[in-house]
């Protein structure tokens, strides 16, 4: 009777069986027997030669790369050239799955630029777009489907993803470790860094869609109402912080210094350590020690003192706050700054200055640097012809800047998605809808690192890279980066929405900061010592 | 007639209410004072104005200048001028409006296609003695208490082959089991007797169900097919799983892509450009009038039934 059943009762077992199984995220992975046990901490964090990083000489940039971690800076949009030849692509289908945070854009059949961009690769590119806050949806359905196609973003930390890697994906050690990568110079671009956040079980499973040290969350300040009001916006320290947040405040105008609490400010300036603190191969969380408490204490003065603007806990928007003028100060990365620009109301006189974030010395502070990658793309497992025609495709995807290559996938066709005005690229009514805001979802497939560039401001270029100047030197890494805790991809989101929760409720005056050791003491009970124990395991395994 | 018979007592005459009491009630039934009626106008108007208030505040934002907007920090009440942007941001391309065309479709198709199903499958639930009736309610009824998760689902959508089309967005939310209780209840309150005499009048089942139960039943017809319609108006979620064709993506899912993650629209992507796009408060609130203005288009043609329609199956059963 089933035989001539599209949905057979085999098919309906399997399928209620992997459904059980597939809310952990493991759906797609019963009767694997080839994968590593969850248990098995030091097996997951196995170490592996990483790829040789190789970084290209672009153009030459306006001011000085000072620092081989330092994105290259500009001015003006560079003189570009030509810097891959034919097609990557066999002319075979391309299926990506990846998610998007701008305007999907038209399909295939309606977008001239998705048509021009096939040309280009040699490829039938279909991609399955999906929103970003819907994406973990998607991602688990087309798992279990076996829908997820050649390449697919993975977008946070799913439960299992060494063992989902060891089955789905495509073990790339062979053609990336070491010296390997050379065959894909674009890739090779890809600082080292970012390759660790693709390392599980010994193997690189994924390619880096990386950002780097232009993701780091810093100070961002309305230099134009500061100079309006005669205020320094520089500070020493956390005293001076809330005395020019004083200044800056005026409640009866509906202004106020900060959009929020700025916690990795504050963070900075009591030295903390980066999520986590790592001595001689000890692990202690930022959050158990006890100038976190201090930090708290900080927030909750500036949030009684109204420096901070009172919706910022229950209705956050910080961006427009920062815009119109609501609030002075906000805490944001160096890549926001494009988005400040394009909703300025304030005119030619709007300015963002970025003031050097102090220590508990007053000297340079250690900013914390986010995780290297945005997130990683998988491959799915294929011969190693179709393997390296997928890599060709990559190191395409990750022309840097400064090529011909990177122009056409950012704005498009010229003359139909962009025009250059006053020699930068601007994108046409078209072009914004084609290319999705300049963010075609092919970036979350992999990407060039990104330059110190901000399209008609040159000012902003400027603070950025003072600011990075200083910074860098300075900034510290989560010393979890490239270490794989089971319980952390299982309870690490649960566990850090109590602490949030429990932040707020201070700052808010809801509860006292002594209620912080017993939110700490919550959090080591529900997992925090067992993330710290498999933290500790697998930085042995990788040291 | 106050005679009495056995043990009945005769009927008591009422007490004659005094004549304060009268007066009383009198001044109880008579129309309110004019400063009762000030009150009442009074907190009507308020209660108006707490509902009309922010969507006039909507529509408003939608057409304020972009700059308007974000120097009243994304909420403007009345416009100081009118400017389209955000509609013209939201419509360029053709996404919008493609995605406009399919959620017309998908809900006018969709809605026949539920409307149909459930009308059928409640009426038969409705005749005693059909075929396979228990089993048949007791699945429907099944449905209500263990709703197949989102894996299920999915398996079951790609196993008959309908990913990527138009298909899947309608025929796994086809028949709604609430919506067939309702109908079901509805189909047994129609008279028995009429039933009967269609028959001897020579009516056959189909002939009973076209001539006689539906035109009977357009109230709650108008109901559950605002519930579908609606409905399908609104889904998303199928969209997201089941489309990977963007150029088949409803209007929802395409608007949701605006929504879902401001903080980024506002912004050239990491050193890209782009023109000038309004505030991402002008977009969202056009946003919720191009996706509320159809359904409110529709519902003033089938209000009248709709009232008449819910209390109908509210209090049969």
């Amino acid at each position: 009777m089933s035989a001539n059943t599209p949905f057979g009762r085999r098919t309906f077992l399997s399928g209620a069986l992997l459904s059980a199984a597939g809310l952990a995220g493991v759906g797609s992975l019963a009767g694997c027997t080839t994968v590593t046990r969850s248990t098995d901490i030091k097996a997951i964090n196995k170490a592996v030669a990483l790829p040789d990083y190789v970084r290209w000489k672009g153009p030459k940039p306006d001011l000085p790369t000072v620092n081989p971690l330092m994105p290259d800076a500009y001015y003006r949009y560079p003189a570009t050239t030509k810097v891959l030849s034919g097609h990557p692509g066999d002319g075979s289908r391309l299926q990506g799955t990846v998610p998007t945070n701008t305007p999907v854009p038209p399909s295939l059949d309606r977008n001239q630029y998705w048509k021009a961009l096939n040309g280009r690769l040699g490829l039938d590119l279909g991609l399955s777009i999906t929103p970003g806050g819907d994406y973990p949806n998607k991602f688990q359905t087309a798992l279990a489907g076996d829908q997820l196609g050649d390449v697919w973003n993975i977008f946070g930390a799913p439960p299992y993803l060494p063992q989902l890697l060891q089955a789905k994906a495509q073990d790339l050690t062979e053609y990336l470790s070491g010296d390997a990568i050379r065959r894909y110079p674009f890739l090779a671009n890809l600082p080292t860094e970012a390759w660790r956040g693709c390392v599980f079980a010994g193997g690189i499973y994924a390619v880096p869609v990386a950002r780097g040290i232009i993701g780091t969350n810093v100070l961002l300040s309305r230099q134009d109402l500061f100079e309006e009001r005669g205020v320094d916006m520089t500070f020493k320290n956390v005293d001076e912080l809330q005395s020019l947040a004083g200044q800056m405040t005026d409640e009866r105008s509906n202004k106020w210094a900060f959009a929020a609490v700025p916690n990795l400010v504050l963070s900075a300036m009591l030295g903390l350590p980066n999520t986590w603190q790592e001595k001689g191969g000890r692990f202690t969380s930022e959050n158990e020690l006890d100038a976190h408490k201090d930090m708290l204490e900080i927030g909750r003065r500036m949030t009684s003192k109204g420096l901070v603007h009172p919706d910022s806990v229950s209705a956050p928007n910080a961006k427009v706050w920062f815009n119109q003028g609501s609030a002075a100060m906000t805490q944001d990365t160096y890549t926001a700054l494009p988005g400040f620009y394009q909703q300025n109301v304030a005119g030619k006189a709007f300015t963002i200055g970025i003031p050097t974030i102090p220590g508990p010395d007053g000297k340079q502070g250690n900013v914390w640097l986010p995780n290297p990658n945005n997130s990683i793309t998988a491959v799915s497992k294929a011969s190693p012809d179709r393997i390296r025609m997928i890599l060709d495709a990559l190191n395409w995807f990750a022309a840097p800047f400064g090529s011909k290559e990177y122009t056409f996938r950012k704005y498009g066709v010229e003359g139909h998605d962009f025009d250059f005005s006053n020699g930068e690229p601007v994108l046409t009514t078209t072009g914004n809808s084609e290319t999705g805001l300049g963010a075609f979802p092919i970036e979350y497939i992999v990407d060039s690192p990104i330059p110190i560039y901000y399209s008609g401001h040159p000012d902003g270029t400027d603070s950025v890279y003072r600011n990075m100047l200083a910074m860098q030197p300075h900034a510290i890494q989560n010393p979890t980066y490239g270490l794989y805790s089971p319980t952390n991809s299982t309870k690490g989101s649960l566990l850090s929405t109590v602490l949030s929760n429990a932040t707020n409720d201070i700052y808010l005056g809801r509860k006292p900061v002594s209620s912080w050791d017993s939110v700490v003491s919550q959090w080591r009970k529900g997992g925090g010592d067992a993330i710290r124990s498999e933290y500790e395991r697998a930085f042995e395994a990788k040291n | 007639m106050t005679t009495t018979h056995g043990n009945i007592e005769a009927p008591r005459k009422a007490p004659v209410p005094s004549a304060p009491a009268r007066k009383k009630r009198r001044r109880r039934l008579d129309a309110p004072s004019m400063p009762i009626r000030l009150v009442k106008g009074l907190v009507l108007l308020i209660i108006c104005a707490v509902v009309i208030v922010p969507f006039i505040g909507i529509a408003s934002t939608s057409i304020a200048d972009p700059k308007e907007v974000t120097r009243a920090g994304g909420f403007v009440l009345w416009p100081h001028g009118i400017n389209f942007s955000s509609y013209e941001s939201l419509f360029a391309g053709g996404v919008v409006t493609q995605a406009l065309l399919v959620s017309i479709g998908i809900t006018a198709l969709g809605t026949l296609v539920s409307l149909t199903g459930s009308t059928l499958l409640a009426y038969s639930l409705s005749r005693p003695g059909s075929f396979a009736h228990q089993p048949i309610l007791i699945m429907v009824l099944l449905t209500l208490l263990f709703a197949p998760g989102l894996i299920p689902n999915y398996l079951a959508v790609k196993e008959y082959g309908l990913l990527d089309s138009f298909a899947s967005l309608i025929l796994p939310t086809a028949i709604n089991a609430f919506n067939v209780i309702v109908l079901r209840a509805f189909f047994m309150g129609i008279p028995r007797e009429l039933v009967d005499s269609a028959r001897i009048d020579g009516a056959g089942d189909f002939g009973i169900f076209w001539r006689l139960v539906l035109p009977l039943s357009k109230a709650v017809l108008a109901v559950i097919g605002l519930f579908y319609a609606v409905g399908y108006w609104n889904s998303f979620f199928s969209a997201l799983l089941y489309i990977n064709d963007t150029g088949k993506w409803p209007l929802q899912l395409v608007l949701r892509t605006y929504v879902i993650n401001n903080s980024q629209l506002g912004g050239a992507q990491l050193g890209a450009t782009a023109d000038q796009l309004p505030p991402q408060a002008s977009i969202q609130m056009a946003i919720l009038v191009i996706s509320i203005v159809p359904i409110l288009i529709v519902y003033p043609f089938l209000q009248r039934h709709f009232a008449k329609g819910v209390l109908t199956g509210a209090v049969k059963g």
